[in-house]
């Protein structure tokens, strides 16, 4: 190995194809150092990591003054997404396929990750050490030892970092939160999640990647596995090993609103259960028909994944029924679409009551606490929170046996099979 | 119902009808550790899906032998698990069977899994990631007594191995900023 090839800012120009130039803006770092206060007016560059549909749609909604770098493993996303920036005033971002160029790039000062789920842990711990702050698509993680990595990485680095459940950010949560904490429906004792199921298929045969993908890129930190056409992009997220279904795509968006209605961001797990169907043919292996059981103590509540649901909520093909011991509440949705009926919309707390203060936008909430150093409302604590109980979910569906949860050990009672598969080991040279 | 027999595992996970293979390979922890090279020799069937069904055949018996308080079983599934390893069968499977042991096994696994991180670099990397999970010493003793003698290039995911088992590894330093040649 020679020193050329050891990974470097100076070397990147000269080494890297893909690197077009350095963005020509005067970043917020040179305005003010890592972990300090940003001013109203500095720029924040963005480097943008996966440029998938997600990936688009977080450009689309960045600056073009502030688009510092463009990253993907797939030329055709990089084209597509080098258009939207230019058309939106960028002046010469950097573009490249491996995002350790972003990372290496000092004048990069946050990146938005949006890349598959297997890749967030090994990207978002990787970028706060490089003293990045980072919004990070959910599922914040594939497993759940990833999960505590990047929770450690975060606070070590102290970095601030967003997850991408959005819907917790929406007037239609706050309102639903305020409804409950005010006890409107007494003690909620259930959540009842529901969904339709995950789709099957996955029909393409193993075949050499396109010439536009890096596949040995895409896959990254997961073990070596053979491309197939109906695997990457969208698709992974019916993959097991990628993605893990709805439970995982939707359950942190539904979930998210759940523990922020009631204030259970911090939970005391004590067992989860699963049962459901493997879809018949294809390869695509996430369940169809799923129910996941979720037991907490203190207090005593319960979380059901229900894969269809007995009904729509409101209508809405996903939500969630919140059961209280006096009455329900329906949350229809979860992401970026949250609905609550119009008294509960209308609903104004009592004297003295709990008031949820009116917030920013979700992106505009990542922004804001940049520039204040302010803990964001879907903070790696959270986010990883619900990413541990949808990952806990298929486990115990993977392996069909109730997992008994230890949550002073972090572990799952007296069964070394499925605290193995906790983790995953990353295939080289990635790692947590 | 009556246990699932080998005989009728074969017969059933080639069926035509999908539902008859979905319901055979959802079953095969009922056969057990036996069932795995003969599931094994279908996962090239002419029919993908056949051969996909023998290949969740095999994952669905290896997180059944898993289970808590089937040691026997565990071992015994280990133990065909490794002939999976052999240069005759594809290479995805070989990559499979050597994550399944990373899933299921101990020592066995680990001498089983040890002479493909040696001596066969198309396995190498997908035997270190199932050595470096699994538990006990003679995984970290295996990943130990490779370090000094993995090429120079290769040594730094051994030494990353390592310290994810808790080792302390000063070098070599791991390869994450080393951009490939």
């Amino acid at each position: 190995m020679t020193d050329a090839q050891h990974f470097s800012r100076r070397g990147f120009l000269g080494l890297s194809a893909a690197a077009v130039a350095a963005p020509m803006i005067v970043p917020a770092s040179a305005l003010a150092r890592p972990g300090r206060r940003r001013g109203a007016n500095d720029r924040i560059v963005i480097g943008h990591i996966g440029l998938g549909g997600m990936g688009r749609a977080h450009l689309h909604g960045t600056d073009g003054a502030d688009i510092g770098a463009l990253c993907d493993v797939d030329s055709n996303h990089l084209g597509d997404a080098l258009s939207i920036a230019m058309s939106k005033g960028a002046r010469r971002p950097m573009v490249c396929k491996d995002f350790r160029y972003v990372l290496d790039n000092k004048d990069i000062d946050a990146v938005i990750i949006a890349s598959p789920d297997h890749w967030h842990a090994v990207q978002v711990i990787r970028a706060c050490e490089a003293g990045k702050d980072v919004y990070c698509e959910k599922p914040a993680a594939r497993t759940v030892e990833e999960c505590w990595a990047m929770i450690d990485a975060v606070k070590r680095t102290r970095r601030v970092v967003q997850v991408g459940s959005q819907g917790r950010s929406t007037e239609a949560a706050r309102k639903a939160k305020e409804y409950i904490q005010n006890g409107e429906i007494g003690r909620v004792t259930h959540v009842e999640c529901r969904h339709y199921e995950s789709p099957t298929g996955g029909q393409a045969p193993a075949t050499d990647p396109p010439p536009e993908l890096d596949w040995d890129l895409w896959l990254g930190p997961h073990r070596w596995v053979p491309y197939h056409a109906d695997c990457v992009h969208f698709n992974f997220r019916w993959k097991m090993d990628f993605g893990g279904g709805q439970i995982k795509d939707r359950g942190a968006h539904i979930m998210s609103v759940a523990l922020y209605c009631l204030n259970r961001d911090s939970f005391h797990l004590v067992s989860v259960e699963a049962e459901g169907d493997t879809p018949v043919v294809g390869l695509w292996d996430c369940p169809t028909r799923y129910k996941v059981t979720y037991t907490f103590r203190d207090p005593d509540w319960v979380l059901t994944w229900n894969q269809p649901g007995e009904e729509r909520i409101m209508g809405h093909p996903f939500g969630a029924r919140y059961h209280g011991e006096r009455g329900t509440l329906d949350v229809a949705g979860g992401d970026g679409g949250v609905r609550v009926t119009d008294e509960v919309m209308a609903y104004e707390p009592p004297p003295g009551g709990v008031a949820v203060p009116v917030g920013l936008s979700h992106r505009q909430d990542w922004e804001e606490c940049m520039r204040t150093r302010a803990t964001p409302r879907m903070d790696i604590v959270a986010g990883a929170s619900v990413s541990m109980l949808c990952t806990l979910g298929n486990l115990a569906f993977r392996l069909r046996r109730k997992l008994e949860w230890d949550a002073e050990r972090r572990q799952v009672k007296g069964d070394e099979q499925a605290n193995r598969l906790l983790g995953e080991p990353c295939r080289g040279p990635w790692h947590l | 119902m009556t246990a699932m027999t080998l005989d009728q595992l074969r017969h059933d996970i080639v069926h035509g009808d999908q539902e008859t293979r979905y319901r055979a390979w959802n079953r095969t922890g009922e056969v057990g550790a036996g069932a795995i090279v003969p599931l094994a020799e279908l996962v090239g069937h002419e029919d993908r899906m056949v051969g996909l069904s023998a290949r969740r055949g095999i994952q669905t018996l290896v997180y059944h032998a898993g289970r808590p308080g089937a040691e026997a079983e565990r071992v015994a599934v280990c133990a065909e698990l490794a002939k999976l390893l052999d240069a005759h069968y594809p290479l995805d499977l070989r990559a499979d069977a050597a994550a399944w042991l990373g899933a299921l096994g101990g020592d066995e696994a680990v001498d089983a899994l040890n002479p493909y991180l040696w001596h066969d670099q198309a396995l190498r990397e997908d035997a270190r990631l199932a050595i470096e999970r699994i538990l006990g010493d003679k995984a970290v003793a295996a990943l130990r007594d490779y370090l000094d003698h993995a090429p120079e290039t290769y040594r730094p995911r051994i030494a990353q191995s390592l310290r994810q088992r808790g080792v302390r590894v000063r070098r070599p330093k791991d390869d994450f900023w080393v951009l490939p040649s």
